[in-house]
C-alpha cells in the first residue's frame, strides 16, 4: 500500500527529539513517501521520496503553537505544487502536527486518514495553555481519524469518520469570513451578510464561517449555503492560535462539504490562512476585501508578535489575491502603503446599506423613554468600545457639554474591552444618568435607537469605512464624525453632517452643540444624508459590481495556465 | 487582575458552556492569581453577564465570547 506520511520530524533530515527516529523507522517499515513539514528540499533516502512542505516565513510568534500553525499553513499551500498524489492510497499523520495536515490532505485527495500517536500530551505531563491546546488537538484528531495507530504500543483502533456532507455538490462563490450571524461583532459581519444574501439571488453562494456554542449548524436556503465550524473544539494558547485553529477546521469543512467554489472571497486576515490554503488546494482564484489593517490600526507601528502575525497574514492575503477590494480611498492609500501593492490590483468599493431593513424597524410607542427623558435631546453613539473608536473622546466632549447645558443625553451603545474604563470615566466626571451605556444591542434595537436619536456621533481615531455613518444617514440623522478614513468620504461636511479633527473633545463638543442649537439645520442634514445613501450606497448596486469583477477574474483564470501537481488528484 | 485578560483565558480554554466549564481552583493556577482576587474579578464579570458561574465552575456566556471577539475588529 502506498502511504503518504506527513510529519514535522524525520531522521536524518529534521529532528528535535525521538520522534524523528520513530517516524523514520515507521516509514522504512511501511514504505510510501513523506511530506516533511518545515523542510524546503526534496530528496530520496533509502528509496523513500521525501518532499519538503516548505519553510515557514520569518514571523514573530508568541509560542510554539502559533509557530507550528504557520508551518502547517505553509505546507498546505505548498503541497499542491510539491507533492505528486498519484498512486497514494492512504494519508498517515505522525503526531499532532503531521496529523493536522494529513487530515486535511486526506479530505482533498479523498483518501483514508490514519493518525499515528507515539506519546500523548497527557503522558508527557505538560501543563499550561500549550499543553491544553495540544491535548485538545490530539482528542480532535482521534475523533476524526479513520484509524488511530499507537505506534509504540502497536495498538490500532478504527473510528467513525466525520458526518456526511451537508451540501449538494454545488459550486459558486465562497465567502470566507469569521463574522456571520450569529457571530457578528462589527461592520465586517454585517457587510458579508448583506453581500452574501444579495449575491445568492444571482449565483450559488456559500459562506464559510464560525458558530457560537450551541449554534454550530449548517444551512442551505435556496442559493445560499452557510457552513459553520465549531471554533471551540480546540483549545488555544491565545487569540491568534485560536484563529489558526478555526482556519484549519474551515479548510476541512469545505473539503468535506461537497461545495466546490469557483472563486473564493476572503474578508480580512482572520480567515486568510484558510482562504489561501483553499486557493491552492482547489486551484481557484482568490479575491480579498481588506476591511481594516493592523498597520492602520496601529498607525504604522508593528511591534508585538500578535501584530507581526496579523500584518503578515494581511500582506499575504493581498499578495495571493487576484483582486483586492477596499471600502474607501483612504483605505486604498493605506493598503498600498502597508503592503506595497500596485494600485491596479486594488478596487475601491464602498460598503452599502440595506434601506429596507433599516426602514422595517420603527420604535414602539414609549420606547424613547428607555433612553431619555422627554425634554432631553439624544446624542447617540454605536460601536465597539475599543481605542480606535474614540469613545473616550466622546465622554470628554459630553463632560464639556453637560457643564454648559442639561438638555443633552448621551446614549452609548455597544461593548468591548474599554467598556469598564469608559463607565469609570463617566462616573468619575460625575456625569451620572446623563451618559447611558446600553451594552451590546441587536441590529433591530440599533435601527430603532438611531430613529430616536437627535444626532449620531462617530468620534473614531481610525475608521476604514464607518458603516454606522450610513446607518445614521439612512435613519435621516445628522452625523458628527472625525475627519478620518472613510468617514471623511461618506459624511459631507456642512451638508450631511459635521466633520471634526480626531481626538479633539473641544471641537467635537462644539459641533454637537451647534446641531443641538440648530435643530432645523440638523433635520435638513439628516434628510440630505438619507438621499445620499439612497443614491450611492445600495447593496444591490455593489453586489452587481462585485459579480462583474468575479466574471472578469474567471475569464483571466480560464486562460492563465496555472498548473499544480494536485491536478493529478481525483476531483475534490 | 484585568477582567479582559480573564475573559481571554476562559476563551483560550474553550470554557464556553456548562459541559466545558472550568473549575475556579484550576483557573487560579492557569492565570496565576490568588483565589480571592480571581473571585472578585469573576463576580464583576458575572454582574455584566460575561461569565456564568455554576457551583465552583465558570464559563463564558455568549456575550462574553462576543466581547473577546471584539478585540480583533
Amino acid at each position: 500500500m502506498s502511504i503518504l506520511h506527513v510529519t514535522s520530524e524525520l531522521e536524518p533530515l529534521k529532528r528535535s527529539g525521538l520522534l524523528a527516529s520513530w517516524v523514520w523507522d515507521s516509514v522504512r517499515r511501511e514504505g510510501g513517501k513523506v511530506l516533511l513539514i518545515g523542510y524546503d528540499g526534496r530528496t530520496v533516502i533509502d528509496g523513500i521520496e521525501v518532499v519538503g512542505g516548505g519553510s515557514a516565513p520569518r514571523v514573530a510568534t508568541s509560542d510554539t503553537v502559533e509557530w507550528t500553525f504557520i508551518e502547517l499553513f505553509t505546507a498546505l499551500a505548498e503541497a499542491p505544487y510539491r507533492l505528486d498524489p498519484r498512486g497514494l492510497k492512504v494519508v498517515e499523520g505522525h503526531e499532532w502536527m503531521g496529523a493536522l495536515i494529513a487530515y486535511i490532505l486526506s479530505k482533498r485527495l479523498n483518501l483514508p486518514f490514519r493518525y499515528s500517536v507515539y506519546t500523548r500530551e497527557e503522558e508527557r505531563g505538560g501543563s499550561g495553555l500549550v499543553s491544553e491546546t495540544v491535548k485538545s488537538i490530539e482528542f480532535f484528531l482521534e475523533a476524526e481519524a479513520d484509524e488511530v495507530v499507537e505506534k509504540l504500543k502497536g495498538r490500532v483502533s478504527r473510528r467513525q469518520t466525520a458526518g456526511a456532507p451537508i451540501a449538494a455538490r454545488a459550486s459558486g462563490v465562497l465567502h470566507v469570513s469569521w463574522e456571520y450571524p450569529p457571530h457578528v461583532v462589527g461592520g465586517l459581519g454585517r457587510a458579508v451578510t448583506s453581500i452574501a444574501r444579495r449575491m445568492a439571488a444571482h449565483t450559488t453562494t456559500c459562506v464559510l464561517t464560525i458558530g457560537l456554542p450551541g449554534r454550530v449548524y449548517d444551512e442551505t436556503n435556496d442559493n445560499l449555503v452557510v457552513l459553520r465550524v465549531d471554533p471551540f473544539r480546540l483549545r488555544s494558547t491565545g487569540l491568534v492560535s485560536w484563529v489558526y485553529a478555526f482556519n484549519l477546521l474551515m479548510i476541512a469543512k469545505v473539503l468535506e462539504s461537497g461545495f466546490r467554489p469557483k472563486i473564493i472571497h476572503a474578508h480580512d486576515w482572520l480567515s486568510a490562512p484558510a482562504a489561501i490554503a483553499l486557493k491552492h488546494l482547489l486551484k481557484v482564484p482568490l479575491i480579498a476585501t481588506m476591511h481594516a489593517t493592523e498597520y492602520g490600526r496601529s498607525r504604522g507601528s508593528i511591534y508585538t508578535p500578535m501584530q507581526s502575525q496579523i500584518h503578515y497574514w494581511e500582506w499575504r492575503l493581498t499578495y495571493e489575491a487576484w483582486r483586492v477590494f477596499v471600502c474607501s480611498h483612504s483605505m486604498k492609500d493605506e493598503v498600498m502603503a502597508a503592503f506595497s501593492l500596485p494600485p491596479d490590483k486594488l478596487t475601491v468599493l464602498p460598503n452599502g446599506i440595506d434601506l429596507e431593513e433599516v426602514d422595517a424597524h420603527t420604535p414602539a410607542p414609549g420606547e424613547r423613554d428607555r433612553y431619555a427623558l422627554p425634554w432631553e435631546r439624544i446624542v447617540f453613539f454605536a460601536g465597539r468600545h475599543v481605542y480606535d473608536k474614540g469613545v473616550d473622546t466622546l465622554v470628554e466632549a459630553a463632560r464639556a457639554i453637560l457643564s454648559r447645558r442639561g438638555d443633552a443625553k448621551f446614549v452609548i451603545a455597544g461593548d468591548g474591552p474599554m467598556r469598564m474604563h469608559l463607565e469609570w470615566m463617566a462616573r468619575s466626571y460625575g456625569l451620572g444618568s446623563k451618559v447611558l451605556f446600553t451594552g451590546r444591542i441587536s441590529d433591530s434595537e440599533l435601527y430603532r435607537a438611531m430613529r430616536l436619536a437627535d444626532i449620531v456621533v462617530i468620534p473614531s481615531r481610525y475608521e476604514p469605512f464607518g458603516i454606522v455613518a450610513l446607518e445614521a444617514m439612512a435613519a435621516a440623522k445628522p452625523v458628527v464624525a472625525s475627519r478620518v478614513g472613510g468617514l471623511a468620504e461618506i459624511v459631507e461636511d456642512g451638508v450631511t453632517g459635521l466633520l471634526v479633527p480626531p481626538e479633539d473633545p473641544g471641537a467635537l463638543a462644539a459641533a454637537i452643540e451647534h446641531l443641538l442649537n440648530n435643530p432645523e439645520l440638523a433635520r435638513e442634514m439628516g434628510l440630505r444624508g438619507r438621499r445620499r445613501v439612497e443614491e450611492l450606497y445600495r447593496w444591490d448596486k455593489i453586489v452587481r459590481y462585485l459579480l462583474h469583477v468575479y466574471r472578469r477574474v474567471l475569464e483571466e483564470y480560464s486562460v492563465c495556465g496555472w498548473r499544480a501537481l494536485f491536478d493529478y488528484a481525483q476531483p475534490a | 487582575m484585568d477582567p479582559f485578560e480573564l475573559l481571554k483565558a476562559l476563551h483560550a480554554l474553550a470554557a464556553v458552556d456548562e459541559a466545558r466549564a472550568i473549575e475556579v481552583a484550576k483557573l487560579c493556577g492557569i492565570v496565576g492569581v490568588p483565589p480571592e482576587e480571581l473571585n472578585e474579578t469573576l463576580k464583576s464579570l458575572r454582574e455584566m453577564n460575561y461569565v456564568v458561574l455554576v457551583e465552583n465552575r465558570v464559563f463564558l456566556s455568549e456575550l462574553g465570547i462576543l466581547k473577546v471577539s471584539s478585540f480583533f475588529c
